[in-house]
């Protein structure tokens, strides 16, 4: 399922590769943090501090923090806007997160 | 702290022409943007404006002064201008509904960027459009068509989203009660102005239905009630690009020429164009025209008796 959500893919792109929750995934050059993921069919990004429920993305432009999650220990990145680089630990984020978490 | 003439806060249309024609007129200017997106092509455009550039600071307190503290990757930044021009944009109008939090619900523009610009479906290929913003409507459809999407439902009004397995997974109407299975649902209530600067700079502000909602009254020249802080394009009132592009314009020469740059008729000029072809953009503020303010304020000297 997850590899045809790509759009218009010309050509072969430089995969670029990064873990999730302890899963190795693979991005592409170019993608943000949420473009990756959504690439790899995964669909919720955090829960909320008090309600617990799931979110997973809702503007896209920065704004909601709906879609952030923890990246190499730093609670708090929008992955809507952050950049995908090789090596990333993500993981999603439960509440505020906190810093220092990490696989 | 670095200094400048003037600051211009957000990178779209109105920003970049606001920056470009103050600093044409020699004042020393920077051009503050949120995202670190198209920074290239900005740097390039404005670079032989003279023009400075901040990529990926985001603006979180203003005083006067004026003085501006930024969150950037490299920490906490403030930077000091005489001037401050304020094209800040507009935001995606969202409400809440049952289920409107779950994954899956998004913004209109949100869906059309990821398509757009990151080339990835957000979760799924099936679409339902919420929303009455028939511009934003249409360009949305185009650009499901385009990706090989599937526009499952048009829903207008009082929406209801459910789960069954933590994200979207149907929308229905509690108009007719139908129930489509779907992906995604993409809100597009059309678009308010930005004006959270605005008001930390304590600008004043009236309503507008024609505008877009609450936004900053202006001068001729675009200066708000505060002395030296500027407004244009869409945080002033919702409106096209060319609009947004004019008021830059005419705002960085403004602010510009009130540092005694001369703009020569380059501000009566494009005074006049902005009035010809774009007419009811400047909210003045003239006390007869807001009936219910003055009500209030006779009732409450009615009732103390003074």
């Amino acid at each position: 399922m997850p590899a045809d959500l790509r759009i218009n893919q010309t050509g072969p792109q430089s995969a670029v590769a990064f873990r999730f929750d302890g899963v190795e995934m693979n991005g592409q050059d170019g993608d943000t943090i949420a473009a990756a993921l959504f690439a790899n069919g995964i669909r919720i990004f955090r829960t909320m501090p008090k309600t617990g429920r799931a979110r997973g993305g809702f503007c896209f432009v920065g704004r909601c923090s709906d879609c952030q999650v923890i990246v190499n220990g730093v609670p708090g990145v929008m992955a809507c806007v952050a950049k995908l680089e090789p090596g990333m630990r993500i993981q999603t984020q439960h509440g505020v997160g906190a810093w220092g978490d990490d696989e | 702290m670095r200094s400048f003439d003037i600051a211009v806060v957000g990178a779209g249309p109105a920003g970049v022409a606001a920056a470009a024609s103050a600093a044409r007129l020699d004042a020393t200017v920077v051009l503050i943007s949120e995202t670190t997106d198209e920074t290239g092509q900005l740097r390039s455009e404005l670079s032989s404006t003279g023009a400075g550039f901040m990529a990926g600071a985001q603006v979180w307190g203003a005083w006067p002064g004026y003085e501006l503290a930024m969150h950037t990757a490299a920490g906490a930044q403030l930077v000091r201008a005489s001037r401050v021009i304020v094209a800040t944009g507009s935001t995606a109008i969202t409400r809440s509904f049952l289920g409107s939090d779950l994954p899956g619900v998004m913004t209109g523009e949100g869906l059309l960027r990821m398509l757009k610009v990151h080339g990835v479906w957000p979760g799924g290929k099936r679409v339902a459009i919420v929303g009455d913003d028939a511009e934003a409507i249409e360009q949305l459809d185009l650009a499901i068509d385009e990706a090989g999407g599937e526009l499952v439902a048009l829903i207008d009004a009082n929406p209801v989203a459910r789960s069954t397995n933590g994200v979207l997974t149907a929308i229905g109407s509690r108009v007719d009660g139908e129930w489509t299975e779907t992906d995604i649902a993409a809100l597009c209530w059309g678009r308010r102005p930005d004006i959270a600067l605005a008001l930390m700079l304590e600008c004043g502000t009236r309503y507008s239905g024609s505008l877009g909602g609450f936004v900053p009254v202006r001068s001729q020249t675009l200066e708000s009630t505060r002395e030296g802080v500027y407004l244009c394009g869409d945080c002033a009132g919702i409106g096209s690009v060319e609009v947004a592009r004019l008021e830059g314009a005419l705002a960085g020469a403004a602010a510009s020429e009130s540092l005694g740059h001369a703009s020569g008729q380059q501000v009566a000029t494009l005074q006049k164009r902005l009035h010809a072809e774009h007419p009811g953009r400047i909210l003045a503020v003239h006390e007869d025209e807001m009936p219910w303010r003055q009500h209030a304020i006779e009732s409450v000297r009615a009732r103390r008796g003074s």
